[in-house]
């Protein structure tokens, strides 16, 4: 539900970006969003085509790399996927996991015309 | 095509803004919870009988969210308490900014604790940073036990759950150890209450455990 407000806020980033990169064109924005955030993608799509509508921005794309959830054991260090919410290491059947990956909501570059 | 590397937080500029207010409430050493749960979770119930226990010894303020109507803050302030109302327009959420605007109207100086209840809703608002020093949550027991595994987000983000109606428990098909055991899984460190705002069981452990988080903030260094 909050999508909007979020694809303001890349559009606000973006704006920097461009400015201090000099960029005059944009082709798209490459987002990384963790799978465990509160966003649906879907919707993130599309708020950005309707905020960038009229806009020098219409008809750039908001290309959305979804992350998947991973793990690590804080005891045997071990790192692993999970589909959703773990409770127990794989490996060491420890239950002091933290998740280093799938809360990502950030934007990784923006592809520019030559 | 050129590809230029960014990597920005999308929420980078709430996050400055939450810390700025946070800066702010540790001025004045005073203890900022940000209370979120569904709508008709218990939320303003809670704060009406947290405020009755307290207030003669904690000095309390409200903000209240809601995307529309001023119908919660009209009932914090029949207990006599600073309370002022953000109405969201829409927004399912509040956030750092919307908190920032609201500060000037207040008195900060004149507080111990402040209590921002956020909008009712299990997903959005646990995203978005307001300069609390903790996040508290609310699931009443009508709503299944079922919600910190659908909902985890929430539950991880936050460091005490107050689950409401337990008074009903006998009429519904909740199992408060299926609560526990899930939370278990998302956040062994969450406090837990268990608690019945109309019958008023289990507020004493929790107006108890409110009240020497203020107090630790108070003694507390400066951050």
């Amino acid at each position: 539900m909050h999508e909007m407000s979020l694809v303001q806020n890349i559009i606000d980033i973006v704006a920097q970006e461009m400015e201090r990169h000099g960029v005059e064109q944009l082709r798209a924005i490459n987002l990384a969003v963790g799978r465990m955030s509160a966003v649906v993608p879907e919707q993130m799509t599309l708020c950005y085509e309707i905020l960038t509508s009229n806009t020098p921005l219409a008809g750039t794309v908001l290309n959305i790399r979804l992350v998947p959830i991973t793990y690590q054991c804080l005891d045997c260090e071990k790192e692993f996927p999970s589909e959703g919410i773990a409770s127990q290491c794989p490996f060491c059947r420890s239950e002091n996991l933290e998740m280093i990956f799938g809360r990502e909501l950030k934007i990784e570059s923006i592809e520019v015309m030559d | 095509m050129v590809n230029i590397p960014v990597v920005r937080n999308v929420l980078e500029v709430n996050d400055r803004i939450a810390e700025q207010n946070r800066e702010i409430f540790d001025r004045y050493r005073l203890l900022v919870i940000n209370l979120m749960s569904s709508p008709g979770a218990g939320k303003t119930s809670l704060l009406e009988k947290t405020i009755e226990r307290l207030k003669d010894r904690i000095r309390i303020g409200v903000i209240e969210g809601d995307i529309q109507c001023s119908f919660d803050a009209e009932r914090i302030a029949q207990k006599g308490v600073q309370v002022l109302q953000i109405n969201t327009e829409g927004a399912c959420h509040l956030d750092g900014n919307m908190i920032r605007e609201a500060l000037p109207r207040m008195d900060l100086s004149a507080l111990d604790l402040l209590v921002v209840e956020n909008v009712g809703n299990l997903v959005c608002p646990a995203e978005f940073k307001v300069g609390e020093d903790m996040k508290v949550m609310m699931l009443s027991v009508t709503e299944g036990d079922d919600k910190p595994l659908k909902y985890p987000l929430m539950f991880q983000e936050s460091r005490a759950l107050i689950i409401n109606k337990v008074d009903l428990l006998p009429y519904v098909d909740c199992k408060v150890e299926n609560v526990r055991k899930a939370v278990a899984q998302l956040n062994k460190d969450m406090v837990i209450f268990e608690v019945s705002c109309r019958t008023g069981q289990g507020l004493e452990a929790w107006t108890d455990w409110l009240e020497k988080q203020v107090q630790g903030k108070k003694g507390g260094p400066l951050s």
